[in-house]
């Protein structure tokens, strides 16, 4: 592979807050084993002191410094340069943009408070008083993946009916999904979610596109695990005329 | 929502800040589902012939028209004066089509393709998306529940399908194997991979449950686990099976038309 040493690459960096924010060009000097993140902090430390980044561990574990590189979101601390040098055609520069679906605040910064707001209204897991919780692995599996996540909301960003269609209101995104899937599929937990997951948090305007499990950085199966599985517990509820014969005839109360 | 202003977003058709080739797989697939749908057309509407040969006693059927119910005594269908226009793949194949068509796997396919919703990630959707109004699997894709309920009935017609083989190892001198056995061994074969790692068998099998401790819960808590692995797959063997069912038809159309030769492999 070609060596990034001492190789100049220019970059494209949306700068500016409000109405005033456009991309703005800057060249740097490239190092071995460089990823976007540290090319970011080389121009803030060389040329723009004030340029706002957010970033924390630099290890895909705190899920902060989610852009769009190149068009593609992605985090910035887990993209190495010479991916990024390789797939933009020679001499073009390299665009890095916040997450287009979030309130913008300044340069790469967005707001994605929003996202806690819609955690807030879940059920949390309601369990047995003593804290004796025992269940086995095959059980522990399933929901330790949705423990994965980091909340970066690169799913949420990528997500069409929030980006695209922005039904903020009627929609709980995937990341929130990932957080109803892990309570409800929890072995001890007895709350019923499951009206709420139709109605409140709309998870018939996911469309199973899966761009979420496509861009998720933990690698977490948000469509087929997740969603799909609840998909079909609302199914279960709501669509099956057969399951709610069945729950009539062995007398079954459930909400709807 | 917080506070704060949206960017300035690219809208429209088409449009994004990609600059990787994110066209080619929606346009591949979409090309070859209104292939897939061509085809079907002109097979049961317009050529419904050569759809099976018989080599030594042993018969092929063409994967489109199995399982031939035409031929069955059940329910009379065997003297059934039919319209001419009716065929086996017209009464059965609404089974494959609605199973194919509320598949969890399908749906991201078609949706991308031939609704631009989105058709790529992270690439704007057209305008009339936005004017007609987003609803997701509301209004008629609401149908898509009804995924389980031809998940039974391919469930029955996959049973069939291996019958069918059956047909194709008895010869007249004794039993063996054809090419023409292999053809619809691999199609059987396919469509029951296909059809194992479906997610609404996932979750039916054990999905539903969240304690897999004793007795039957803990087994099905296991099928759960073994579909799971099939389920990552489910794109290609969505893909394989459905190429094999065009594959293989085209096969027993050379043969029973007399372009290509089948023979027995072996006979014992």
């Amino acid at each position: 592979m070609m060596s990034l040493k001492g190789k100049m690459q220019d970059f494209k960096i949306l700068r500016g807050e409000g109405d005033e924010a456009g991309l703005k060009d800057f060249s740097i000097e490239l190092d071995e084993g460089m990823v976007v993140l540290d090319c970011v902090h080389r121009i803030q430390h060389e040329q723009q002191p004030d340029m706002a980044v957010r970033w924390n561990c630099k290890a895909g574990k705190c899920g902060s410094c989610s852009a769009e590189i190149n068009g593609r979101p992605r985090l910035m601390c887990m993209t190495r340069m010479s991916d990024v040098v390789a797939e933009t055609p020679e001499g073009k520069p390299i665009e890095i943009r916040p997450m287009k679906a979030f309130p913008h605040v300044k340069d790469l910064v967005t707001d994605v408070s929003w996202n806690y707001e819609v955690a807030q209204r879940i059920k949390p897991i309601n369990g047995p008083e003593e804290m004796n919780w025992e269940f086995n692995q095959m059980e522990a599996d399933r929901v330790q993946q949705f423990r994965e996540c980091i909340e970066c909301f690169l799913c949420v960003n990528t997500c069409h009916v929030l980006r695209d269609h922005a039904l903020f209101d009627d929609f709980a995104g995937p990341r929130n999904l990932v957080r109803l899937a892990q309570y409800e599929m929890h072995p001890l937990d007895i709350e019923d979610r499951v009206p709420e997951i139709k109605k409140e948090f709309g998870i018939e305007y996911c469309n199973i596109t899966r761009c979420c499990t496509e861009v998720c950085p933990a690698g977490i199966q948000i469509t087929d695990d997740a969603i799909i599985q609840l998909k079909e517990r609302v199914v279960d509820r709501y669509y099956d005329p057969l399951q709610r014969i069945w729950r009539t005839i062995t007398r079954q109360k459930v909400r709807y | 929502m917080g506070e704060g202003i949206k960017l300035p977003v690219l809208n429209g058709l088409g449009r994004t800040n990609r600059i990787d080739n994110w066209l080619n797989q929606p346009l591949a697939m979409g090309v070859a589902l209104t292939a897939a749908m061509l085809y079907t057309a002109w097979r049961l509407f317009l050529y419904p012939d050569s759809i099976y040969y018989e080599l030594e006693g042993s018969k092929v059927m063409s994967p489109i028209f199995s399982p031939n119910v035409l031929e069955w005594e059940l329910f009379g269908l065997k003297d059934w004066n039919h319209p001419s226009w009716v065929n086996a793949a017209i009464l059965v194949l609404w089974i494959p089509f609605g199973f194919r068509g509320t598949c969890y796997y399908m749906r991201r396919v078609y949706y991308r393709t031939f609704f631009a919703s989105p058709t790529a990630c992270w690439v704007d959707e057209p305008e009339i998306n936005k004017k007609i109004g987003y609803k997701g699997e509301k209004r008629i894709f609401i149908l898509n529940n009804l995924h389980r309920y031809f998940l039974y009935a391919a469930m029955i017609i996959i049973v069939i399908k291996w019958w069918d083989v059956t047909h194709t190892l008895h010869f007249t001198e004794g039993w063996g194997v054809s090419v023409g056995t292999f053809v619809m061994g691999i199609e059987a074969f396919l469509l029951t991979m296909y059809v194992t790692s479906c997610h609404a068998l996932r979750h039916l099998a054990g999905g539903a449950l969240d304690r897999w401790t004793t007795g039957i819960s803990r087994l099905r808590g296991k099928v759960f686990g073994k579909i799971s692995v099939f389920n990552r797959s489910h794109g290609f063997w969505f893909w394989t099976s459905l190429g094999f069912v065009f594959l293989g038809d085209l096969w027993v159309l050379a043969v029973s038309e007399g372009h290509l030769s089948d023979v027995a492999l072996f006979v014992i």
